[in-house]
């Protein structure tokens, strides 16, 4: 009888063990996941500001250098606005298939850490040798090492993606306003062009 | 002697090229055929182009009839279109020949010396105009003006 309470014993502080433990690292599967959807979402938000940025500064560019009449102007700017809306739209696919690889991977590692720490408890039923409490901050350790190692390399994700993102917007910038405001210009916007080019030598009296 | 008026609907330099050449055979033909000199020229020449040279020869009162003095105007004209000065228009767009026509009166509206316009399309320029014209470049294309405004920045 004896022997029965103490195994009953046993079972019911493994149980209580193995419960708090499956709690505990619950609510920190869910505080993961839910941080890694917030870096994702402002990496979202960043690139997204990054491109209206690039917008606006080709915008500007465009009236800067006062080739246009006003309507011509427009024309190009809305053109502009659709172009970069695009790569806008590239960009936030690509960071939403970062997000779910993240999400992915954050599931993975809570499923291995979650083995862990059903080996751990197997071993201290087994043993009864390991008190509770040591078991219980080693666990923690676990979780914690995998979370910061995720954490980590999400951050470092993000931060060499919007250093791709800005690469990009700076370096294709020049080809995207030519070759949009190109198409946008209409043809008999293209011929005034042409004559006040002639007229700009003409008035220099250089023909 | 002026040729102005033997000159107009030439402002390419391939249309002055096809307008030289058609001089040029005329010029040899005179000789060598039993044909009259007015005969040669609406042989070699486009319909327009011989209405305006017999009304040229009637205007300068020639002898229409003179093979020699005939020979000697269409050397002199076929000297005058190799010497008009070249200007090359780069743009961002193919040309039409409206858009061609409407150039070169905007050119001889504001007074400018004959010249022979050679066309080249150029899309990278975005816009405007790229002028060579007596060993000189003037860039008035978007292209320029974007890349100044991008390096500004």
């Amino acid at each position: 009888m004896a022997i029965f309470l103490i195994l009953l014993l046993i079972a019911l502080v493994a149980a209580a063990v193995w419960l708090l433990i499956f709690f505990a690292n619950q609510t920190q599967n869910d505080k993961r996941l839910q941080e890694a959807e917030n870096t994702v979402s402002q990496a979202r938000q960043q690139a997204s500001q990054m491109v209206d940025q690039a917008a606006s500064q080709s915008h500007t560019i465009i009236k800067e250098t006062q080739f246009f009449t006003g309507k011509a102007e427009d024309i190009i700017r809305k053109t502009l606005e659709e172009g970069l809306a695009r790569i806008a739209a590239e960009n936030t696919s690509r960071l939403d298939r970062v997000a779910s690889h993240y999400e992915e991977t954050t599931q993975q590692a809570l499923a291995s850490a979650e083995q862990a720490a059903k080996a751990h408890i197997q071993s201290f039923t087994a043993a009864l040798q390991a008190s509770t409490k040591e078991t219980e901050l080693h666990l923690e350790e676990l979780v914690q090492q995998e979370y910061q190692k995720n954490k980590e390399e999400l951050q470092s994700f993000k931060k060499t993606k919007m250093k791709e993102i800005e690469e990009r917007l700076n370096r294709e910038m020049p080809a995207i306003i030519k070759t949009i405001a190109g198409k946008a210009i209409p043809l008999s916007e293209h011929e005034q062009l042409v004559k006040s080019a002639l007229s700009n030598i003409k008035e220099s009296e250089l023909l | 002697m002026t040729y102005e008026g033997l000159m107009e609907e030439v402002m390419t330099t391939h249309e002055a090229s096809e307008y030289a050449k058609r001089i040029q055979a005329a010029a040899q033909s005179l000789y060598q055929t039993d044909e009259s000199p007015l005969e040669t020229l609406a042989r070699n020449l486009a319909p327009q182009e011989y209405h305006r040279f017999s009304s040229y020869l009637q205007h300068h009162s020639i002898n229409a009839s003179d093979p020699k003095e005939i020979h000697r105007i269409l050397q002199e004209l076929h000297a005058h279109i190799l010497q008009i000065p070249k200007m090359s228009l780069t743009i961002a767009f193919p040309p039409t020949q409206a858009f061609a026509r409407d150039i070169a009166d905007w050119l001889s509206m504001h007074d400018t010396p004959p010249l022979q316009i050679a066309f080249a399309v150029d899309p990278d320029i975005v816009a405007g105009a790229v002028i060579n014209f007596k060993g000189k470049t003037h860039d008035h294309s978007l292209a320029s003006k974007l890349e100044a405004a991008l390096k500004q920045r």
